[in-house]
């Protein structure tokens, strides 16, 4: 079996990692008054708690689903953050804090009803001025959890990165070494075997009004932007399951296509996020 | 006809019996078995997969609307309860304000014995399948699955709450009840019965005990020919005896409830022993 179609499990739970670019640019506005920090950890944690909805059967949170939340720039400088590292029932049993929202839902008769629901925080959002993009440093430290993840669970589905950013790696020394060190970290990473296929790299570029968004390119000359070909070539071509979850979610990839959406406006983010973790909510048993 | 009847059940890999969301239920006084499979992601399916099963056989005739809106009265009031609990977690609060349902496949099967006829109907990846006496081969097979059949994870289901239901009802109606097994079965089970009809009607029919349903399973299971998934199948064989009555013998039909009752007493003695080894 190599083709990233293993089913989430108990026995062989699934391996999410979110790398969270949290440099001091994801400050700027983006959507609804909060800025692309803000909004990104809205979504984030809006992930993992439909992962937990998903996952719970009811009272009980079956470990199908490993998480990891990295944050890379957060703490200053060239900071990566092993922000938490858990099984899907650890999230759900201590968060960092639960909010109470208000939202409509369907009353099950054609109609909508307003209902307050408990929305648990599992990531803050951080943006410190000085914080750099150590996009490099954050795949390889990445790249170590695989490692480990595997060793201990060589038959588990293969690990997926969610890796959600707004600019070019830069850690202040020279641009086109953090390039060249990028690239070739997310090929050793796109390069290693598990019984499942290789470890996939999915990758959000977030953007600025309006929103020019080049989405699942399937060559690199249909992307324009210097970042977006960076991005291009440190995603993963989209395995066929994941394709189904793209259709799902109305993300339109052919065979080629690579996992990754340069400009992504909020709408676009939050399907990507949901197509990037559909393992642990459409593949599991 | 005599009839006799067999059924085994276990849960995922890894998984306790008390995950499992499979379940069966037979009624020998109202000639009615049924099986189904609660959707892991669906909210409480082990208890709608339960209320299912037992609501079908343990009243002689229901009309379809009737049978979906008293399960569903009786969920809700389930749910009700449980989530009134003071220690009941948020994301169980949340799922239940939000109306979340619960989703299951169904199988249920009738034999109307003035009739000397059957009647089954089916919504789902859960299966029955008919093979006649002295033969291998599949005479009848019910699901709402179309052809070709591809196993995945979106079966057809009935919802607890509403008319969110998915897919249409496939029935059999009428059919003359003949020398031969039935085998109604979860979808795991099915899809490996499937692939190897003859190796896995043997093997079915061989099991005579708790024990050797799971040893099967593991076996199968660790041969990559069955996939890792709650396993549940009521196999009923019919005997033509020359009478018009039925006659039911050699039930060994286990029950998930009693698997859940024995693992959690054993669950609660080991606590107790490490507890005494701990204060010892």
């Amino acid at each position: 079996m190599s083709n990233n179609s293993k089913q989430w499990s108990s026995a062989n739970p699934g391996y999410i990692i979110f790398l969270i670019d949290q440099s001091g640019s994801m400050g700027k506005d983006y959507t609804g008054g909060k800025n692309k920090a803000e909004f990104t950890s809205l979504v984030i944690n809006r992930t993992i708690n439909n992962l937990i909805f998903t996952n719970s059967a009811g009272d009980k949170i079956k470990d199908r689903v490993f998480i990891s939340l990295i944050g890379y720039g957060g703490k200053g400088g060239n900071s990566v953050d092993d922000i938490r590292s858990d099984y899907l029932s650890a999230f759900a049993d201590s968060p960092l804090r639960i909010e109470k929202i208000k939202k409509k839902v369907s009353d099950g008769a054609g109609g909508l009803v307003e209902i307050e629901e408990e929305m648990a925080m599992y990531v803050e959002p951080t943006c410190p001025r000085n914080g750099l993009t150590p996009m490099a440093e954050a795949l390889d430290f990445a790249k170590q959890l695989i490692e480990g993840w595997i060793t201990k669970k060589p038959d588990n589905p293969a690990p997926v990165i969610i890796n959600v950013s707004d600019g070019m790696p830069y850690t202040g020394s020279n641009p086109i070494d953090d390039i060249e060190k990028t690239i070739s970290t997310a090929n050793s990473i796109m390069n290693i075997n598990t019984g499942d296929g290789n470890p996939l790299i999915f990758n959000v570029h977030l953007g600025q009004p309006p929103f020019n968004e080049t989405k699942f390119s399937s060559t690199e000359n249909e992307v324009s932007d210097e970042e977006g070909k960076i991005l291009f070539k440190i995603s993963s071509k989209v395995p066929e399951t994941y394709r189904e979850a793209a259709r799902k979610h109305e993300l339109v990839t052919d065979v080629d296509s690579r996992g990754f959406v340069s400009n992504a406006g909020p709408e676009t983010l939050i399907k990507f996020i949901n197509f990037g973790s559909s393992g642990g909510t459409d593949r599991i048993i | 006809m005599k009839i006799r009847i067999k059924g085994f059940i276990t849960s995922k890999k890894s998984e306790l019996y008390s995950d499992c969301a499979d379940n069966y239920a037979i009624n020998i006084e109202h000639n009615k078995f049924s099986i189904s499979d609660g959707v892991s992601k669906s909210f409480f399916p082990k208890i709608w997969s339960d209320i299912l099963t037992n609501k079908y056989v343990n009243q002689k005739d229901w009309k379809d609307e009737e049978f979906i809106i008293e399960s569903q009265k009786e969920w809700q009031s389930k749910i009700d309860e449980i989530v009134n609990q003071p220690e009941t977690k948020w994301f169980t609060k949340s799922q239940y304000n939000r109306k979340d349902p619960a989703l299951a496949t169904f199988v249920g099967l009738q034999f109307i014995e003035s009739e000397q006829k059957w009647i089954a109907q089916a919504l789902g990846d859960s299966f029955l399948f008919f093979i006649p006496k002295d033969s291998n081969k599949i005479k009848v097979q019910l699901s709402s699955k179309s052809e070709p059949i591809v196993f995945d994870n979106f079966p057809d289901y009935l919802s607890s709450i509403g008319n969110s239901h998915k897919g249409e009802k496939k029935s059999i109606r009428g059919e003359k009840i003949e020398n031969g097994t039935f085998y109604l079965m979860t979808d795991a089970l099915a899809e490996w019965f499937l692939q190897n009809t003859e190796q896995a009607k043997q093997a079915l029919d061989n099991i005579k005990t708790k024990e050797q349903y799971l040893e099967t399973i593991e076996n199968e299971r660790n041969a990559n020919r069955l996939n890792d998934d709650d396993s549940a199948v009521l196999i009923i064989e019919v005997i033509n005896d020359g009478k018009i009555e039925f006659s039911y013998s050699n039930i060994e039909v286990i029950f998930l409830s009693e698997l859940v009752k024995e693992e959690a007493e054993k669950l609660e003695e080991t606590k107790k022993k490490k507890f005494l080894l701990k204060i010892l």
